[in-house]
C-alpha cells in the first residue's frame, strides 16, 4: 500500500490546482476591467468629453472664409466647407467617425461588464452601479446622436421609417456585422439610451465633464428638437431648467480678455468639446452674422474679436479655450423652450422666456424686452436670437436641417471660393455627409448620395 | 478513487509480464570502467535485444543456455560473448573496447529525458565538452558562435540576437528558450559560469523540441552541467586563462575628418545658420569652439588672420585620438575555475568554484563573477535515487565609462565635435562645450550657482556606477523505480537573481551640478536652490523568482526485438518580476542621509523654461504562470525502426480560462531507420546510414497580447483625476503560435567514421502567428492583434566531419552548412509605406516591422538610384521613368506598393556556417575556424547633410562628394546643399547606391594547445597539463563589399583578442 501513496500524492497534486491559479494578473499595470473602480476609470477617460461634429461647423453659414484662410485647412476642411460631393478624399482614418465609435465600444465594454458584477452589489454599491451604467448609456447615446447628425439625412416623421440611419453597436463584439440601422430605430436607440440613463444618474454632477440627469434631460431636449417632436422638446427643456436655469448677466464680464468664459461656468449643464480641426474654424466669422449682433448687443464684444486681415474670430468657447464647445447649456433650455411654447401658439409665455435670456445679454442700461405680434413673429424672433446665442456650439448645422424642411425659414447657403460660386440648396443632399470610403468598402453598406 | 483503482490494476498487469527467464547484466566500458547508457544487447539465437539503461545495465529474455551474446555501442568495437549457462542476477559484466579512436558516446538531452543519439527521431545537435571547451569565453553562449550547426548568431545592433533554423514569428518572443539542467533557465545566462557545463543539445525540430509545447517554437538550447558519476574516482580539474582584447579601432566608424568639420562649420556660419544660435538670449545655447571665433571675428573683436590661425589650430585634433587614448584601454580578461568530481557506488558529487574578472576595453567598466556548484546524488535505497543541486553566483559590475554622454552630449544637442580637447599638453583636463555658451555661464556663476563647466575627463573619474547580482538556484529531484523498468520522478527548483542598482551621482558632477543649477531660482540677488545640494543616488532592484516543479511517471522495457520508453508527467512553473527604482537627493555618502525636495510644483527654470523636479522612481510586477501536461513515447523495432511520439499542453494566466480549457495540444510525430541495420544491407564502406522523418507543432508566447481586455491608466485631461483607455480589445479566440515543422534527415558515417555526417531538410509553416488584423473601425477598433498572421519558411543542415589524415600527424575537418528562408504567407494590415526603408532587423525594433506577404520579414528595399545630377551633384531617382531630382515625387508614399522598390533580398543571411580544420601531432593541436555568411544585403551609411548640419553628424563620404561637374563619373556621393534639404538627403539614403551584399569569409578563431600526460612523462606531478592559446575574432578574410565594412559589426569590429591558459587534471 506504501508503494501506492506515490500516486495518491502525484494525482492530488494535478488535480488539487484550482483552476483560478491561472488567472493572476500577469503585469500590475494593466487592467482587466472588471470591478466597480475599473469601469468607474474607464468612462472617466476625456475622450467622453469630446463630439465630432465639428465638420458640421464648418460646412454651416457661421464662417465665411478669405482664400488665405480656406488654404490654411485640410483638404478635408476645404472640401467640407464647399459642400464637395467627396469630403474625406480617401483618407483612410478619419477621427470624425472612428473616435465617436470608439466612445461607443467603450460604453458598451462598461454596460457588459457592469451586468456581469450585478450580483456582488450590495445595497449601498447600487447607486454607483447605477450612476456608471447611467453614464455609459448616456455616452453612447450622444455619441450615436453625433454620427446620426453628421451621416444621415435630416430627421422627418413621415420618411424616418425607410430613411438609412447609422450602424448602432449595442455589444462590444468587435467582429458584429456593421450595417445601417434604419433612421427611425437610430433616433429610437438614442431616446431610449438616454432615458434608460436619466433614471439611473444622479440629479447633477459632481463635475460637469459627468452626465447627469441635468444633463440627460438637456440632451433628450435637443435630440427630440431635431426630430421636430416640439412637444417633447419643451418638456425636457423645462425639466432641465428646473435643474439648472442658472444664467450669466453678460454686463459683469470683461470683453477685453482672450476668452471672457470659463470652462464649467454656470450655465453649462453638460461639458464637451468639438474635437479640433484646422484653424479655419472660428476664424473667419461670417460677416453677415457678425453684422446682426446689435450695437447694445454685449455678445458683440465677448464674443468675437477682429483680425489684423479685417475679419472676425470667434473667441468665447465655454470650453474656456479655443476649443469649441459642444456641451449642453442653459441658454439653449431656454431657446428650446421659447420656441416650443411659439410654436404652440403661446407667444407671451414664449418671449418672457427669450427675454429672460436676453436681458442678461444686453446692455442693463438700454435692454427693452422683446416683444411680438403673433406666434409667428415670436418664432421667428426667437430663431433669430438662437442663430446669435448658439453660435459655435455645433448647433447650427444642426439647426439648418431642421429647418430648411420648413419653407418659411429655408435658406440656401452661397459661397465663393476657388473662383467659383457654391451654392447648397435647402433639402440638398449634401447637408449629409458620405460615409468615409473606407468604412463602406470594409462594410459594405450603403453610401449616403450626395 | 476510480484513478487509484485503474494504477493498481495497471501495475498488476504490468507485472505479469516478468515471467520469463530473464538475463541481467551491465556494459561498461573497457578504458574508464565507466558505464555505457545506451550500449545495445542482442542474444543471437532468440533474436532478443535490449539498450542499456543510465547505469549501462540491460535486461533480455534469454533461450536456454549456452547461447551467443552481442554487445555493441557506437564508438566501440563490437563483443561477442558465449554463455555456457545464466549467472547469477547482477553478475555479468560486459566490457566494450574502444573503437580505433575514443567516440564521444552521443546522448542527446531534452530537459524531459536523455536519449542516445542512435534511437532519436528529431534534429538534435550536440556539443560535447571537448568541443565546447575549445573557446574562451566568459559566458556561456558565445561559444557556440560559430559552431553549433543552424544556430545564427547577430550582433549588429550592439546585442545578441539567436535564432536556429531562421525566424518562424513576427511579433512574438523570437529567441531559442534556453533550458539548463531540466527546467527553463530564467536569470541572466551570464550567470552561468561555462566551464561548469558539460554538453550544449540543440533542438531543431518539432520531434526534438515539441516537448516543450508553447515555449518551442525558437528551438530550444539545452544546457547541461557537469557532475559526478557513480563508481568514478576523484577528478580534480583546474582552469586558469587571461584574455587581452584589443583597443577598438574608433577610426573604423566612417566619421567626417575634423578638418572637414570646421570646412562644414565655416560654410554654415556664413549662411548665418548659427545666427539663432549666437543671437539666443532665452536658452543660451552654445556654439562650438570654432563658430565661437567665426562669431568674434565678425564682430571685429579679433583679426581675420588670428581667427583664420586659431581655426586652423583645431584642425590638428581629433577627439578619436583623444577617446582612444583616455576612454579606451586594452581589456583584460581572467578566469579561474576549480572542480572536483566523483563517485562511489551509492553517491556521485561534483563541485566546483569559478572566478571571473573582467577589466573591459572601455575604462572605468568592468564585472566579475564568483560562481559556486555543487551537484550530489544518493541512492540509499536499491530503488531510489535522490539528487540536488546548488548553483550560486555573485556578479559585480561598474558601468563607469561616461563616452555615451561625452559623444552624443555636444552643444545644442549635437554631437560632440571632432575636434574637441580633453586634455593639454601638460595632462590638465579640459572643458568642452555643453548646454550653454561660455558668456552665460560666467554671467550664471557671477549669480552664485556651481560652476558649469563640463570636463569630460573629470566625469570619467566622478563615476560611480555600479550593480550588483545574486542568483542561487536549487534543484532537487527523486527519482523512484516502482518496478523493473517504471519509475516516477519529482522535480522541484527554485531560482531567485537578486540585481541591485546603485548609481552615484557625485555632487561634483556634471549632471548634478547642471540639474541644480538648472531649477536654481532667483529672487533680486538671493538664490533658491530647489534640488538641495549633494549628490543624487539612483537606486534600482529587481528580484526574479521562479519556481519550477514537474512529477513525471517514466518506463523503460526491452523484451525480444522490442524497446519502448515512454513517459508522462505534469509540470507547474510560475515566474514573478518585481522591480523598483528611486532616487535620492541631496544625497550625503557619509552619513546616508537624503533630502527632500518638492516634486509637486512646477518651477521655473534657469535660464528658461519650467518643469518638474524629476522624480525618478517607479515599480513594476510581472507574474507569468503556466500548467503543463506532457507525453512522450518511443517505440524501437529490432534496433532499425523506430517511431516516437510527443504532445504537450501549456495553459497560462495570459489567456481567459476558456481559452485554457479548450486549448489543442501541440504534438509531433517522428520516426527512423537505421538502414544499416538491414539484413540486405552490405554497403561495407558506409557501416552507418539512417534516416529519419518527423512532423509536429512547436508553440510559442506573445506576453503583449491577452484574451480579456485591458485598458492602461491615463490621466483625465480635464479633470485630473484617473482615468483610463482601452488599450486591446477582448479575443477570445486567442491562443499560442503554432509552427509546424517538417523534417527529413540522413545520418551517416564512412568506414572509421572518415566521412561521417548528416544532412537535414526542413519546411515550416507558422501558423495562427500573432499579427496585426484590420477591423472596421465602426467596431471601436482601427485594428486588433491576434491569431491572423502566417509565415513559412525552409532549409537545409549539413553536418559533416572528416578525418583526413590518420597518423602520428592527424587532420580532421568540420563543415557546416545552413540554409534557411523565411517568407510571410498572410498578413493584412498593410505597412506604413516609409517602414520598408526601416532597417528594423538591425535592433529587432518591432514597431518597424513591415511584414508583407510574399516576402522575408528583414528585407533590404531601397529606391532607384541614377546617379548624380552633372550640373548640381544632386543625387536622382526615377521619375516616370526619367532621371530626376523631384524629391516630393521620389519619396511621395501616398499609392505606392512595395513593388515600385528595388527589393534586394534578405537583411539576415539565408547561408551560413563553418569550416574547422584541426591538426595534431603527438601533444600540439592546432585548430582553426572560419564561418561565412552568404547571400544577403545591407545598407552601408552614409552622408546625410541634414544631420550634418543640424546634429553634427557627419561621414567620412562627404570627402568624397561631388564637387564640380564631372565628378559625378566617379562618385555617388550627392554635394553639398545650399542650406537644409531634408527630403533630398531622404532620398539619397534610402536609395538603391547604399545597399552593399552583406556576404563575407571570416577567420573566426584559431586554438593551439600542448598536451602533456603523465603516460608520456613519469615525472609529472599532474596527470595531465593542457597550455593552450586561443585567438578570437582574427579578422575578416574576404567580403562581397568594398567598402571596408564588417557586416557583422557595421557600428564598431569586435577587437581580436588572445587567450592563455593552462588546464591540469590532478
Amino acid at each position: 500500500m506504501r508503494k501506492y501513496s506515490f500516486y495518491l500524492i502525484l494525482i492530488m497534486l494535478v488535480c488539487s490546482c484550482k483552476e483560478d491559479w491561472l488567472d493572476i494578473k500577469s503585469d500590475i499595470s494593466k487592467i482587466v476591467p472588471q470591478t466597480l473602480a475599473d469601469m468607474r476609470l474607464l468612462l472617466n477617460s476625456a475622450t467622453f468629453n469630446l463630439n465630432y461634429t465639428t465638420l458640421g461647423e464648418v460646412a454651416a453659414d457661421n464662417i465665411s472664409l478669405n482664400a488665405a484662410q480656406l488654404a490654411g485647412g485640410s483638404a478635408m476642411e476645404r472640401n467640407a466647407y464647399v459642400w464637395e460631393a467627396d469630403i474625406f478624399a480617401g483618407s483612410t482614418v478619419v477621427t470624425q467617425w472612428n473616435s465617436a465609435y470608439n466612445q461607443v465600444f467603450t460604453a458598451n465594454v462598461v454596460l457588459e461588464g457592469l451586468e456581469k458584477i450585478t450580483d456582488e452589489i450590495t445595497p449601498g454599491k447600487q447607486s454607483e452601479w447605477n450612476d456608471l451604467k447611467g453614464r455609459a448609456l448616456f455616452y453612447r447615446a450622444r455619441a450615436h446622436y453625433d454620427m446620426l447628425v453628421m451621416f444621415t439625412k435630416p430627421y422627418a416623421a413621415v420618411s424616418a421609417g425607410n430613411d438609412p440611419g447609422i450602424p448602432l453597436r449595442l455589444s462590444s463584439d468587435i467582429h458584429a456585422p456593421v450595417v445601417r440601422a434604419g433612421l427611425q430605430e437610430s433616433y429610437d436607440q438614442v431616446i431610449s439610451d438616454l432615458k434608460s440613463s436619466l433614471e439611473l444618474l444622479p440629479t447633477l454632477p459632481s463635475h460637469k465633464t459627468e452626465p447627469s440627469k441635468a444633463g440627460t434631460e438637456a440632451m433628450l431636449a435637443r435630440v427630440y428638437m431635431a426630430m421636430g417632436n416640439y412637444e417633447n422638446a419643451l418638456d425636457y427643456a423645462e425639466k432641465a431648467l428646473l435643474r439648472n436655469s442658472e444664467l450669466i448677466d453678460y454686463n459683469t464680464l470683461t470683453a477685453s480678455t482672450a476668452n471672457p468664459f470659463a470652462a464649467y461656468n454656470a450655465e453649462t449643464i453638460y461639458f464637451s468639446r468639438q474635437a479640433t480641426l484646422g484653424v479655419i474654424v472660428n476664424s473667419g466669422v461670417d460677416g453677415a452674422l457678425y453684422a446682426s449682433y446689435t450695437a447694445t448687443d454685449l455678445r458683440k464684444a465677448l464674443y468675437f474679436r477682429s483680425n489684423m486681415d479685417g475679419s472676425y474670430t470667434f473667441k468665447a468657447s465655454y470650453a474656456g479655450s479655443t476649443l469649441l464647445f459642444g456641451g449642453t447649456a442653459s441658454p439653449e433650455m431656454y431657446l428650446i423652450k421659447a420656441e416650443c411654447l411659439a410654436r404652440k401658439g403661446e407667444t407671451l409665455p414664449a418671449m418672457e422666456t427669450l427675454n429672460t435670456l436676453l436681458e442678461k445679454r444686453y446692455d442693463d442700461e438700454d435692454f427693452v424686452p422683446l416683444e411680438a405680434g403673433g406666434a409667428e413673429e415670436a418664432l421667428r424672433t426667437i430663431l433669430a436670437e438662437r442663430r446669435k446665442e448658439l453660435v459655435f456650439t455645433g448647433l447650427r448645422w444642426q439647426d439648418l436641417r431642421r429647418l430648411n424642411q420648413d419653407p418659411r425659414f429655408a435658406v440656401t447657403l452661397v459661397r465663393s471660393a476657388n473662383n467659383k460660386e457654391y451654392r447648397l440648396e435647402p433639402g440638398s443632399n449634401r447637408y449629409t455627409f458620405p460615409i468615409p470610403d473606407y468604412i463602406i468598402s470594409s462594410s459594405g453598406m450603403a453610401q449616403n448620395p450626395r | 478513487m476510480k484513478k487509484y483503482l485503474l494504477i493498481i490494476i495497471m501495475l498488476n498487469l504490468l507485472s505479469a509480464t516478468y515471467s520469463q527467464q530473464i538475463l541481467r547484466g551491465t556494459i561498461i566500458s573497457a578504458i574508464d570502467k565507466l558505464p555505457l547508457p545506451g550500449a545495445s544487447i542482442r542474444i543471437k539465437e532468440n533474436n532478443s535485444s535490449a539498450t542499456a539503461d543510465e547505469k549501462g545495465g540491460f535486461s533480455v529474455s534469454a533461450p536456454p543456455a549456452p547461447f551467443t551474446i552481442e554487445a555493441s555501442f557506437i564508438g566501440f568495437r563490437k563483443k561477442e560473448q558465449r554463455i555456457s549457462s545464466l549467472p547469477a542476477e547482477g553478475t555479468l559484466t560486459l566490457t566494450l573496447e574502444e573503437d580505433a579512436r575514443r567516440l564521444q558516446e552521443v546522448v542527446v538531452s531534452t530537459g524531459y529525458q536523455e536519449i542516445p543519439a542512435e534511437r532519436a527521431t528529431g534534429s538534435f545537435a550536440h556539443i560535447g565538452e571537448e568541443l565546447y571547451n575549445r573557446q574562451v569565453s566568459s559566458d556561456v553562449l558565445s561559444r557556440l558562435k560559430a559552431l553549433a550547426p543552424s544556430l545564427l548568431f547577430d550582433e549588429r545592433g550592439g546585442g545578441q540576437s539567436l535564432s536556429i533554423r531562421g525566424r518562424s514569428t513576427i511579433y512574438a518572443n523570437d529567441q531559442p528558450l534556453i533550458v539548463l539542467d531540466n527546467f527553463p533557465y530564467e536569470g541572466d545566462i551570464n550567470n552561468i559560469n561555462p566551464n561548469d557545463i558539460e554538453s550544449i543539445s540543440i533542438l531543431r525540430d518539432a520531434a526534438a523540441a515539441s516537448i516543450w509545447g508553447a515555449r518551442a517554437g525558437n528551438g530550444v538550447i539545452v544546457i547541461t552541467s557537469k557532475k559526478g558519476r557513480e563508481g568514478q574516482p576523484l577528478n580534480v580539474e583546474f582552469n586558469a586563462n587571461t584574455t587581452v582584447v584589443n583597443r577598438p579601432d574608433l577610426f573604423y566608424p566612417p566619421a567626417i575628418s575634423p578638418s572637414d568639420y570646421i570646412d562644414v562649420e565655416q560654410y554654415l556660419f556664413d549662411l548665418n545658420l548659427y545666427n539663432s544660435d549666437l543671437g539666443n538670449t532665452t536658452t543660451r545655447p552654445p556654439v562650438s569652439p570654432v563658430v565661437e571665433i567665426l562669431a568674434r571675428q565678425r564682430a571685429g573683436t579679433i583679426t581675420s588672420a588670428d581667427a583664420q590661425l586659431a581655426i586652423d589650430n583645431y584642425r590638428g585634433y581629433d577627439l578619436r585620438k583623444e577617446l582612444e587614448k583616455h576612454f579606451y584601454r586594452r581589456g583584460l580578461n581572467q578566469q579561474y575555475h576549480l572542480n572536483f568530481r566523483g563517485g562511489s557506488q551509492k553517491h556521485s558529487y561534483f563541485f566546483s568554484a569559478g572566478y571571473d574578472d573582467n577589466q573591459t576595453e572601455k575604462t572605468g567598466n568592468s564585472s566579475n563573477r564568483l560562481s559556486l556548484n555543487a551537484r550530489q546524488s544518493f541512492s540509499p535505497l536499491k530503488n531510489l535515487e535522490l539528487s540536488s543541486q546548488i548553483g550560486i553566483s555573485q556578479s559585480g559590475n561598474r558601468i563607469n565609462n561616461t563616452l555615451t554622454d561625452l559623444v552624443t552630449g555636444g552643444p545644442s544637442g549635437r554631437v560632440m565635435y571632432p575636434y574637441t580637447r580633453l586634455a593639454d599638453e601638460q595632462g590638465n583636463h579640459l572643458a568642452a562645450v555643453k548646454d550653454y555658451r561660455d558668456a552665460f555661464k560666467k554671467e550664471a556663476e557671477a549669480r552664485g550657482v556651481y560652476n558649469w563647466d563640463y570636463v569630460p575627463l573629470d566625469e570619467l573619474e566622478l563615476a560611480d556606477n555600479r550593480s550588483r547580482r545574486n542568483d542561487t538556484r536549487i534543484q532537487s529531484s527523486i527519482k523512484y523505480e516502482l518496478l523493473k523498468g517504471f519509475s516516477a520522478t519529482l522535480l522541484y527548483q527554485f531560482e531567485r537573481q537578486y540585481t541591485e542598482g546603485r548609481d552615484l551621482r557625485s555632487a561634483e558632477s556634471y549632471f548634478v551640478r547642471n540639474l541644480i543649477n538648472r531649477y536654481t531660482t532667483f529672487s533680486g540677488t538671493t538664490l533658491t536652490r530647489n534640488i538641495p545640494e549633494g549628490a543624487f543616488l539612483n537606486r534600482s532592484s529587481s528580484t526574479l523568482n521562479a519556481h519550477s516543479g514537474r512529477a513525471q511517471l517514466n518506463y523503460s522495457k526491452s523484451w525480444k526485438e522490442h524497446e519502448l520508453h515512454a513517459l508522462a508527467g505534469t509540470e507547474i512553473r510560475e515566474l514573478s518580476v518585481n522591480g523598483s527604482r528611486n532616487r535620492y537627493y541631496g544625497y550625503d555618502e557619509n552619513l546616508g542621509s537624503s533630502q527632500t525636495v518638492n516634486f509637486k510644483n512646477s518651477f521655473s527654470l534657469y535660464p528658461s523654461g519650467s518643469g518638474l523636479i524629476p522624480m525618478e522612481q517607479g515599480i513594476s510586477s510581472t507574474t507569468d504562470r503556466y500548467r503543463s501536461y506532457f507525453a512522450n513515447a518511443s517505440y524501437t523495432y529490432k534496433s532499425r525502426y523506430t517511431v516516437s511520439g510527443s504532445s504537450r499542453m501549456d495553459q497560462s494566466n495570459f489567456f481567459g480560462l476558456n481559452r485554457n480549457q479548450r486549448a489543442v495540444p501541440l504534438w509531433s510525430a517522428g520516426m527512423k531507420w537505421n538502414v544499416a541495420r538491414e539484413g540486405f544491407y552490405d554497403l561495407s564502406f558506409l557501416p552507418e546510414l539512417s534516416l529519419r522523418a518527423s512532423y509536429g507543432f512547436n508553440g510559442n508566447i506573445n506576453k503583449s497580447v491577452t484574451a480579456l481586455t485591458t485598458a492602461t491608466f491615463s490621466s483625465n485631461t480635464l479633470t485630473g483625476s484617473p482615468g483610463a483607455t482601452i488599450s486591446s480589445p477582448p479575443n477570445p479566440e486567442l491562443g499560442w503560435e503554432r509552427t509546424g515543422i517538417f523534417n527529413l534527415g540522413l545520418d551517416f558515417g564512412t568506414r572509421n567514421r572518415r566521412l561521417a555526417g548528416s544532412i537535414e531538410y526542413y519546411s515550416k509553416k507558422g501558423l495562427d502567428l500573432i499579427g496585426d488584423s484590420p477591423l472596421d473601425p465602426t467596431s471601436g477598433l482601427t485594428s486588433y492583434r491576434g491569431n491572423v498572421a502566417a509565415m513559412k519558411g525552409k532549409g537545409i543542415d549539413v553536418q559533416l566531419n572528416t578525418r583526413n589524415i590518420q597518423r602520428a600527424f592527424s587532420w580532421e575537418s568540420a563543415v557546416l552548412f545552413s540554409y534557411t528562408t523565411d517568407e510571410i504567407t498572410k498578413y493584412e494590415v498593410k505597412p506604413v509605406f516609409s517602414l520598408y526603408m526601416a532597417d528594423a532587423s538591425l535592433n529587432y525594433s518591432s514597431t518597424q516591422y513591415s511584414p508583407t506577404p510574399g516576402k522575408p520579414l528583414f528585407a533590404v528595399y531601397s529606391r532607384p538610384f541614377a546617379g548624380l545630377d552633372p550640373q548640381t551633384g544632386d543625387p536622382m531617382g526615377y521619375v516616370n521613368g526619367q532621371p530626376s531630382s523631384n524629391y516630393a515625387a521620389l519619396n511621395s508614399n501616398t499609392g505606392q506598393t512595395v513593388d515600385s522598390l528595388v527589393y534586394h533580398g534578405r537583411a539576415l543571411p539565408p547561408v551560413f556556417g563553418a569550416f574547422r580544420n584541426t591538426f595534431s601531432y603527438k601533444s600540439f593541436s592546432l585548430s582553426a575556424n572560419i564561418s561565412y555568411r552568404l547571400g544577403y544585403y545591407f545598407r552601408r551609411s552614409s552622408i546625410d547633410y541634414t544631420a550634418l548640419f543640424s546634429t553634427g553628424k557627419g561621414h567620412s563620404d562627404y570627402a568624397l562628394r561631388w564637387q564640380k561637374p564631372g565628378d559625378e563619373i566617379s562618385t555617388t556621393v550627392p554635394s553639398r546643399p545650399a542650406g537644409l534639404n531634408e527630403a533630398r538627403d531622404y532620398f539619397y539614403n534610402r536609395s538603391s547606391v547604399l545597399v552593399e551584399k552583406g556576404d563575407h569569409i571570416r577567420l573566426q578563431d584559431i586554438q593551439a594547445s600542448w598536451q602533456l600526460s603523465r603516460q608520456q612523462f613519469r615525472k609529472l606531478p599532474l596527470q595531465q597539463v593542457q597550455l593552450y592559446v586561443y585567438v578570437n575574432n582574427a579578422g575578416i578574410l574576404w567580403r562581397a563589399n568594398d567598402q571596408g565594412i564588417d557586416p557583422d559589426y557595421p557600428a564598431m569590429t569586435e577587437p581580436l583578442s588572445i587567450s592563455f591558459g593552462i588546464k591540469t587534471l590532478l
